[in-house]
């Protein structure tokens, strides 16, 4: 180790954690048992909500899907007046869409 | 790899996984033992298998790291209960003694706050090179991250580290003054 190396202070440091936490360590032993232990237990099924809650959300696209078609559209509301007066009305060069032999049998001809 | 095998290889890096997920937890003990018991039983229920593409070692330690984050997103609200006390305590890491005069467990107490203060990822990759004696490379790997990105938090961690160290020094220097000179004692 370079005894001038600038990192030494920091590694000094690191090797005190290390030293001390391995005095705290608890052993393998413990760990492992306590791992099968557990192992050994039934499942808790942690997936078991967040697949109820998808359930749920599915069920409610579902239900909106259904629902939208079935559902009453509004319609544009007209006045009655306004839509009699539509049906009357004729515009004023109509007459020239008229086929030429009606005007002729008509007897507008001197 | 037979389950014998495996067994006998997380035993012998049981001390270093131990310091890693204490790492991993804020350096909560209960927090870490409760991550390598459940790591642990990943490999017991065949959830997490060495598959030979990295060394065994880089292996388990992204399975405490992964674990240990999961243990942290199922316990948000105790995390948010200890970041505000950390937040409490960081502003008092300067202010720690830090000298000759103090012994190992009070240096090592502001230690672990003055790295509790750092970014996770430089902490990590930190702790990985220093304590783990791990290369770069293979903290890049244990961290899933490329070689470039824990070279930069390894070398902006350590410019803090450093910092934080000439600081504790600097602030400690009249009392070792006062200690070196024995007119000043009297």
């Amino acid at each position: 180790m370079n005894p001038h190396d600038p990192d030494n202070p920091i590694q000094h440091l690191f090797s005190e954690q290390r030293a001390a936490d391995q005095q705290r360590a608890p052993s393998f032993q413990r760990t492992w048992q306590a791992a099968m232990t557990r192992a050994e237990q039934p499942a808790r099924m942690p997936w078991l909500l967040p697949i109820a809650a998808g359930a749920c959300a599915a069920l409610i696209a579902a239900a909106g899907v259904f629902w939208w078609p079935h559902a009453e559209k509004p319609q544009p509301m007209l006045p009655s007046t306004a839509v009699a007066f539509l049906s009357e009305w004729t515009a004023p060069t109509d007459f020239l869409l008229e086929p030429l032999t009606s005007s002729m049998s008509s007897g507008t001809q001197p | 790899m037979d389950d014998n095998t495996t067994r006998s290889q997380l035993a012998e890096l049981h001390p270093a996984g131990y310091g890693w997920a204490l790492a991993c937890c804020g350096r909560d003990p209960a927090a870490a033992e409760d991550v390598l018991q459940t790591a642990c039983l990943k490999v017991l229920q065949g959830r997490a298998r060495f598959d030979g593409r990295s060394s065994f070692k880089t292996w388990w330690f992204a399975v405490i790291r992964h674990t240990a984050a999961d243990e942290r997103r199922r316990h948000w609200l105790r995390r948010l209960r200890l970041a505000a006390f950390g937040a409490l305590q960081s502003d008092r890491v300067h202010e720690e003694a830090f000298g000759d005069a103090l012994d190992c467990e009070q240096r090592q107490a502001a230690f672990a706050k003055a790295l509790a203060v750092l970014p996770e990822r430089q902490r990590e990759v930190l702790h990985l090179v220093f304590y783990q004696e791990l290369s770069i490379e293979a903290a890049a790997e244990v961290l899933g991250v490329s070689a470039g990105t824990a070279r930069t938090h390894y070398t902006r961690g350590k410019q803090r580290l450093r910092a934080w160290l000439q600081q504790a020094e600097v602030s400690h220097e009249p009392a070792r003054s006062r200690q070196s000179d024995p007119a000043l004692v009297l």
